[in-house]
């Protein structure tokens, strides 16, 4: 055997191994034919950063477009979703491609689409084009190309998460005076106006409750890791803890799961946000999890999809979801810590909410 | 690569001139690690169930398959053409800058201060500003770990390394202060970010002139690229810093006994690197965005570390591996249109071109070397199997 050959011989061999292990698990396809299904909308959805398995925003966005497909609204073979890459640096690629892939309504997850989203916008009139969290509907005063008059076919899907940030703070303040702690912690991933409205609310809620109780707040970061580093929000968490507090509510995405992590070994609670988490993570980080601020990005991308093949989609305005339409709520799906009292009352609290006799704030104080 | 035959003393080598010699290694060593690469790319295409001429296909047609896809690829390539550059000079001086990375950071806040701040100025002037202060910016970052070294001797990739963090809390420092976004605009999660730019602080759009929708941002950000890697190679290759360069690389004790002074040398090295660095941001910052935001595209400087390898620290190689990286990074959004292979395929393909690139040009150095020693050792005639072995012997003492 020729010396070259031995040295290739080895990682050619490895190769092969690992190729024939993979080539089994390999049966999620992007699009299997359903019999009965007879919608022409293409669908392409925009993940960000992260991409699928995040147990997040991109997850929900994927399950509001299979959603769309259980219903028959739409096709399977019809849609497709694309990955960013690590950087997130190719966010308006994604949309490029899609758009030129002649994609019917394309759901940007992430308000880091809105620029390109109102770029391309002018550019693909006939496409729809959704961005979840996002200000493309802003034009030149966001530093974006085209103004709103210009993109009729864009639409902002956003979020009160102040309303829900309130009611799991008034539940919050409400354990923690049953477990008679007068401290309660807030982790926010990255610092910004989107992270303040939760700690606005949040805050609001507990205050509105008992004005005694302390509220810590750490953050993350300033950079865009700040959602994702479960490593630097275990440390937050447990210095929160240590410092007192008894329930720790985090805005922080990727990072929050560091918090579940120290409830669990501290034995102390914690929220969740966005999804239902005390579903998602394991058992024995669920028994801490009080409850969970819920953002329904699947029934905002749903919504969108449905709008879309109805022929009743709306762009160019900023359509706003809040506990009113349901795009905003919490779970109450872990009955040991959520107790039919605690509901009660923050029920009452939804209500006032409701009738306009509580507005959260959007922004914390002193910022 | 296994022995060197003894050549017998009276057989005339074939005479080649150097510069050949040396092209044609580098050029085989590159061909040689991208059909290795394809190949074990082909492998992993395969065990997904796929063809790989159709993946290899679809990334080709969606690089150069539209005009929208080719203005994309230069605008990926044009940053990493100065990160590069910045990357190879330093490398030249047998200096490793790892710091590209934060210097164009701090380079992005210096620009983004002066569009913001100096923007009275008329016309096309406020651009060339903001441009020089980005690369004034990245110019001041990068002294601090030269003069340590010089001064010090503190090692340059401990210092950058550790100054890449500084200059991320930097960049969000000044988003959040200095620099703050001061409109409010309610009901929308404008992420943080500066103010944006007047129009004439940006860099114009090209690609429209040759049907490339604006959106691609393919601008003149790309033939100034074109015309740096030229003064580039001018200055490393006919100036005398880039000879004072090569000799303080190849061996900085020689170089001072013959009267050179690597402090200057490296300084100087460390400043043009620094400068380069500071042009890495203008794309995203003058022609992509027209803002900072806290979502600016990092690791630039880190692909810069890549795309040098594999342009092997030679303007014209690292020209043509920017653009070959902007094919492949626009190929991890091909692969996901037009096939069920993931992303990360190509991930994995940038990573085994690297590893190629590193072994192939590795093997045709040593082979040139090897030749080159023969060659001299035939001259002065001692060509006896002794002096073969000798020579593989240095060969390898080489690396």
């Amino acid at each position: 055997m020729p010396k070259w050959l031995r040295t290739f011989a080895l990682p050619i061999a490895v190769m092969g191994i690992v190729a024939a292990a993979c080539s089994s698990s390999n049966t999620a396809g992007n699009g299997s034919p359903s019999a009965s299904c007879t919608s022409q909308i293409k669908v392409g959805l925009a993940l960000d950063v992260g991409g699928l398995g995040d147990k997040g925003f991109n997850d929900l966005a994927y399950a509001g477009m299979n959603q769309a497909i259980s219903h028959g609204i739409i096709c399977q073979a019809n849609t497709k979703y694309i990955e960013a890459n690590s950087e997130g640096s190719n966010l308006d690629q994604e949309v490029q491609s899609l758009a030129a892939g002649g994609y019917d309504v394309i759901i940007g997850t992430g308000f880091a689409f809105s620029p390109y989203v109102n770029e391309l916008a002018t550019q693909y009139p006939n496409i729809d084009f959704g961005v979840i969290d996002g200000y493309a509907t802003c034009g030149p005063a966001c530093g974006e190309t085209n103004p709103l008059s210009a993109i009729p076919n864009v639409v902002d899907l956003t979020f009160k998460e102040q309303e829900g940030s309130f009611l799991v703070g008034v539940a919050a303040a409400l354990k923690a005076q049953a477990l008679g702690c007068k401290t309660v912690g807030f982790l926010g991933g990255q610092t910004g106006p989107l992270i303040g409205k939760f700690e606005a609310g949040y805050t609001a809620g507990v205050t509105q409750i008992d004005p005694s109780i302390k509220v810590l707040v750490e953050y993350i970061g300033d950079s865009t890791k700040a959602f994702n580093d479960p490593i630097q929000g275990e440390a937050l968490s447990n210095k929160m803890y240590d410092e007192g507090a008894c329930i720790i509510y985090h805005a922080a995405g990727d990072s929050g799961n560091g918090l579940f992590k120290a409830a669990a070994s501290q034995r102390k609670l914690a929220i969740g946000v966005d999804s239902d988490q005390y579903k998602v993570v394991t058992p024995d980080e669920a028994k801490w999890i009080l409850t969970s601020m819920i953002k329904r990005v699947d029934v905002a991308t749903y919504d969108t999809i449905k709008a879309v093949a109805e022929g009743k989609f709306k762009g160019g305005k900023n359509e706003v979801f809040d506990l009113a339409s349901s795009g905003i709520s919490y779970s109450t799906s872990n009955p040991q810590l959520m107790t039919p009292d605690i509901i009660d009352a923050v029920e009452k609290y939804k209500v006032k909410i409701l009738n306009g006799d509580i507005v959260p704030p959007t922004s914390p104080q002193g910022a | 690569m296994a022995t060197i035959e003894a050549p017998a003393p009276t057989v005339r080598e074939r005479v080649r001139p150097e510069w050949l010699e040396n092209i044609g290694g580098q050029l085989l060593a590159l061909v040689a690690a991208l059909v290795i690469a394809l190949l074990l790319g082909s492998l992993i295409i395969l065990a997904y169930g796929e063809s790989p001429a159709a993946v290899y296909g679809a990334i080709l047609t969606f690089s150069f398959g539209s005009r929208d896809g080719f203005g994309y690829v230069i605008s990926i390539a044009t940053p990493l053409i100065f990160s590069a550059l910045a990357v190879a000079v330093c490398f030249k001086g047998g200096m490793f800058n790892i710091g590209v990375e934060g210097q164009y950071l701090v380079g992005m806040v210096a620009a983004a201060w002066a569009a913001l701040k100096l923007d009275f100025l008329p016309g096309p002037l406020l651009m060339w500003v903001t441009i020089v202060f980005g690369m004034l910016g990245a110019v001041a970052f990068a002294l601090v770990p030269a003069v340590l070294k010089v001064r010090t001797g503190a090692h340059e990739v401990v210092t950058t390394i550790m100054m890449n963090g500084i200059a991320i809390s930097l960049v969000a420092w000044a988003i959040n202060g200095p620099l703050h976004f001061t409109q409010q605009l309610a009901g929308f999660n404008i992420n943080l970010r500066t103010d944006p730019f007047k129009a004439n602080a940006r860099i114009p759009d090209l690609g429209h002139r040759f049907g490339i929708p604006d959106s691609a941002h393919l601008s003149w950000l790309f033939p100034m690229a074109l015309v740096t890697a030229a003064i580039v190679w001018f200055v490393l290759k006919r100036m005398r810093l880039g000879y004072e360069a090569r000799a303080v690389g190849a061996s900085a004790g020689s170089a001072q006994a013959g009267g050179i002074s690597i402090g200057s040398v490296q300084i100087k090295l460390f400043i043009l690197s620094g400068a380069l660095a500071g042009l890495v941001g203008m794309q995203q910052l003058l022609a992509d965005k027209g803002y900072l935001p806290v979502q600016y595209e990092a690791a630039l400087g880190f692909t810069g570390i890549a795309v040098a390898f594999l342009g092997q620290n030679s303007p014209l190689g690292i020209v043509l591996a920017a653009v070959l990286w902007g094919v492949l990074a626009r190929g991890e959004t091909a692969v996901q249109i037009d096939t069920d292979v993931p992303r990360e395929f190509v991930i994995i393909l940038q990573g085994i071109l690297i590893i190629s690139v590193v072994v192939t040009y590795q093997l045709a150095q040593r082979r040139l070397l090897a030749r080159q020693l023969r060659k001299a050792a035939t001259v002065e005639g001692i060509g006896d199997s002794a002096a073969a072995v000798d020579i593989e012997g240095l060969a390898k003492e080489d690396r």
